[in-house]
């Protein structure tokens, strides 16, 4: 029950303001936050949080709608709470903890219908697991039985130094500061070198 | 509520129902607990509770109990209905004997209240508890004469006819604002005045 847990509040003690006084410190906003409850009680809603010092004020307002306005509880919330008080009680002369009706059909696992596939289905997920597991336990101790592969490592000749990547200096030496437009003619001997590499080794019909 | 005349086939009915329950067979109280559920819970429940959970919730809870201990209850050629009435006072007041805020409106309530005693058929059993909501409607309309005149009419223009807190305002020619702490205070008011005709 929601209002065990609430304190009782102080309100007792105050006196009401008359209608004509003037607000006093907050007062305006506990009263918007009332007044906002309210409005949640008028639509028909439960307030989710009532802060402790409104929730007597919200029920003196709800017990006074209560008396003179129409209250009906609706039909399916009516069926709801009959259904639950049956259940509470036949678990409580059953000895039960409530929540766990007798009066809810229950279908003993012997009688459920089952098909032959779905029968026999968890045996064949398990037998093939089975199956799988040996095989690879298997290859697995295969592997380790027989004798260890030689490295794959492979003895390469070294190139010569024609078709190796190299510095350009030793060809095209010291810059002169005369000749230092003539870049085109550098790129030139440092192409014409490259070239002969590469035929060389294109000749040689990519044996080495 | 419209109340029947007293159908004595009813009754018979209602005795019926109440046997097969004693006899084992508690499903047969269905009938009765649907019939009387919502009477107990509008003229006997939430009137003392003010608060619509908790009040479903001692609702089911007299309805469980009286199906656990139907063999106690014993036919008298009369309804049931009092029985459960009783069933849910006494669980109302359990659940404010704790709280001193909570028991102090369900005092202001639930004084013994002029209804007719003993129905002896379900029509009479609403009948009782139209009598009851009638008895706390005069009660309310009595503290709510002892207000001043503003803080009644904002309670009745708000709370019992509906209208809008814009509405309200427009109405009493004052801001919303206004009209908010003027609903707040004269809920107070209300509530104080209440508690003050409620027996100590």
């Amino acid at each position: 029950m929601t209002t065990d847990a609430l304190p009782p509040d102080d309100d007792d003690d105050l006196s009401v303001p008359a209608p004509d006084a003037p607000d006093a410190p907050g007062e305006r906003a506990r009263a918007k936050g009332f007044a906002e409850l309210i409005d949640k009680v008028v639509a028909g809603r439960t307030p989710a949080a009532v802060p402790a010092e409104e929730q007597a004020l919200l029920e003196v307002a709800t017990a006074l709608r209560a008396a003179m306005r129409p209250v009906e509880l609706p039909a399916a919330r009516q069926s709801a709470l009959v259904e639950s008080a049956l259940a509470t009680a036949i678990d409580r002369r059953a000895g039960r903890p409530t929540g766990v009706s007798a009066s809810l059909p229950v279908i003993p696992l012997a009688a459920a219908p089952r098909r032959r596939a779905a029968r026999w289905a968890p045996w064949l997920v398990a037998a093939t697991t089975s199956v799988a597991a040996a095989a690879a336990l298997l290859l697995w101790l295969r592997e380790r039985a027989a004798p260890p592969a030689p490295p794959l490592t492979t003895a390469v000749a070294p190139l010569p130094e024609t078709e190796r990547s190299r510095p350009a200096d030793p060809l095209i030496g010291v810059i002169e500061r005369d000749r230092a437009g003539a870049a085109l003619d550098r790129i030139d001997a440092i192409y014409a070198d490259r070239l002969t590499g590469y035929r060389a080794r294109r000749m040689a019909g990519g044996r080495r | 509520m419209v109340s029947e005349p007293a159908s004595e086939l009813e009754l018979e009915e209602e005795a019926r129902l109440i046997r097969a329950a004693q006899a084992g067979h508690l499903d047969a109280m269905r009938p009765l607990l649907e019939r009387y559920a919502s009477p107990l819970y509008a003229a006997v429940i939430l009137p003392r509770l003010g608060n619509a959970v908790a009040a479903e919730d001692i609702l089911r809870d007299t309805l469980a109990t009286a199906v656990e201990k139907i063999d106690r209850f014993t036919w008298q050629g009369k309804t049931i209905y009092p029985w459960l009435r009783q069933i849910a006072i006494n669980k109302i007041f359990d659940l404010h004997r704790a709280n001193k805020r909570s028991r102090r409106l369900a005092e202001a309530v639930a004084q013994e209240l002029p209804v007719e005693s003993d129905p002896d058929s379900s029509a009479d059993a609403m009948l009782m508890a139209d009598q009851e909501r009638a008895a706390h409607r005069a009660q309310i309309a009595s503290t709510l004469e002892l207000l001043p005149e503003r803080y009644r009419t904002a309670i009745e223009l708000r709370l019992i006819s509906e209208l809008s807190r814009d509405e309200c305002a427009r109405r009493l020619a004052i801001s919303v604002g206004a009209f908010d702490v003027l609903l707040h205070r004269a809920v107070r008011a209300f509530r104080k005045q209440f508690g003050d005709r409620s027996p100590s």
